[in-house]
């Protein structure tokens, strides 16, 4: 039988010929062609199924289930191509990271959010840990001089990636992934040199906090 | 001019060390699986599919909506589910609206269609019919075509059919049948087998009559 995609490209239009990332394509999907989103679609979505396998297993090993991964790549998605494409609307060609990249930073990013609150939160009920956390905001030793290993850092990473908010996320990404330079993030986010000076002391607390937290001391001992 | 507050603290260290492995992160995911679990593994196409169809641009996303809130209002009509096995779909309703509809006439056995009609069926099952296909062709002179129009499909199983009478549907002066065969996902028989046969359990299959007009 004839593949779906095939026979939507028969009844509407041609595949786009720099399909699946190219502008041409882009620019269709964003103005509404279904074949070029089909074909956008296609092409995204192994990226951002695997994005989210990813942060989900980092951050909770073996209790990720299936159905919570492939519900997590629905919202995604979903989120992706609503709104008129608002979202994918925001990357450019002149961004540092791929399409594929860019798209899965969002995933990321969206995950991670829907995990701190306890709504989405598919395992609420793992018990948090408060007072360890007082212990460690109290602690206050140079954190940053403290990354011990990759391990570590990755949770400290995963901690500052559902503290953010988006804006935030993709400050951080701008200055410290993709390693622009203040005046590039300013022109690129609309903002003023000033405005992005406050983000990255912003960062630097949130970062450093993370860090903090990931150090503290846990109760888990049984007497 | 070097801005003072370029210089870097302590922090900087730790944000710049989160970028790297943020960069090797990616890194590892452009050549590896995150996980060896097989149960965690690359997506079924099955998967695939289920996901692309609960992706709608936006535009459509309000038209569902706003096509679920017609379709309560307007009236139903002539659909006539075939005979099942015990393995088949459930039972669909289906209401729809069109022109005539939408101008609350008197329902009509066969509904009146002129090339910018708006044709939107929706079919929905009796009890969750879980993964479904949804295809749509046109009966009209004697031949049989399948036509692609904008087609949703739930994770219960409703559908949604939303069409441009002449554009999407090539509808042709006269009379004709909409047909909406609605199967399960996996069922793998041709849909040519389902349409002719008297009973096409496990799948649905609704008809939808119409009288096309050329003139506005």
């Amino acid at each position: 039988m004839p593949h779906d995609l095939l026979l939507l490209a028969m009844a509407i239009g041609p595949v786009p010929a720099d399909a699946p990332y190219g502008p041409i394509t882009l620019a269709r999907a964003l103005d509404g062609d279904r074949v070029a989103q089909r074909v956008l679609f296609d092409a995204l979505l192994p990226h951002v199924h695997k994005r989210i396998t990813a942060i989900l297993v980092r951050a909770y090993g073996n209790r990720v289930t299936r159905p919570q991964v492939l519900d997590f790549t629905q919202d995604v998605c979903v989120a992706l191509f609503e709104n008129d494409c608002r979202a994918l609307r925001r990357w450019r060609a002149d961004e540092r990271a791929s399409l594929p990249t860019w798209v899965g930073r969002i995933a990321e990013n969206r995950v991670a959010s829907a995990l701190r609150t306890a709504r989405r939160n598919p395992w609420t009920e793992v018990p948090t840990e408060p007072a360890a956390l007082e212990r460690g905001q109290a602690a206050q030793a140079s954190a940053h001089a403290a990354v011990a290993s990759r391990d570590q850092l990755a949770r400290v990473l995963d901690a500052l990636r559902a503290d953010l908010s988006a804006l935030g996320y993709a400050l951080f990404v701008a200055l410290f992934v993709d390693e622009l330079a203040v005046a590039a993030v300013s022109d690129r986010f609309e903002m003023t040199p000033n405005a992005v000076y406050v983000w990255r002391t912003r960062l630097r607390k949130a970062a450093r906090l993370a860090m903090v937290q990931i150090n503290a001391p846990r109760d888990g001992g049984v007497a | 001019m070097t801005d003072p507050r370029d210089a870097q603290d302590g922090d900087d260290d730790l944000l710049r060390a989160l970028g790297a492995l943020h960069r090797e992160q990616e890194a590892d995911l452009e050549t590896g699986w995150p996980s060896e679990r097989p149960d965690l593994g690359p997506l079924k196409p099955q998967e695939a599919a289920q996901i692309q169809r609960a992706v709608h641009p936006p535009r459509t996303r309000r038209l569902w909506a706003a096509g679920l809130v017609a379709a309560a209002a307007v009236l139903a009509f002539a659909l006539w589910p075939a005979s099942r096995s015990p393995n088949a779909l459930p039972a669909y309703t289906v209401q729809g609206t069109g022109d005539a509809l939408t101008r609350s006439e008197p329902v009509a056995a066969t509904v009146r269609y002129t090339p910018h009609s708006r044709v939107l069926l929706i079919a929905t099952p009796d009890s969750p019919a879980g993964a479904v296909a949804a295809r749509v062709y046109v009966e009209q002179n004697g031949e049989r075509r399948r036509v692609h129009p904008q087609v949703d499909v739930s994770p219960d199983g409703a559908v949604r059919v939303d069409a441009e009478a002449a554009r999407d549907l090539g509808l042709r002066p006269g009379r004709g049948t909409i047909v909406l065969l609605i199967r399960p996902a996996d069922f793998e028989d041709a849909d040519t087998a389902l349409l002719d046969r008297a009973d096409p359990a496990p799948a649905v299959r609704l008809r939808h009559a119409f009288e096309f007009s050329s003139a506005p």
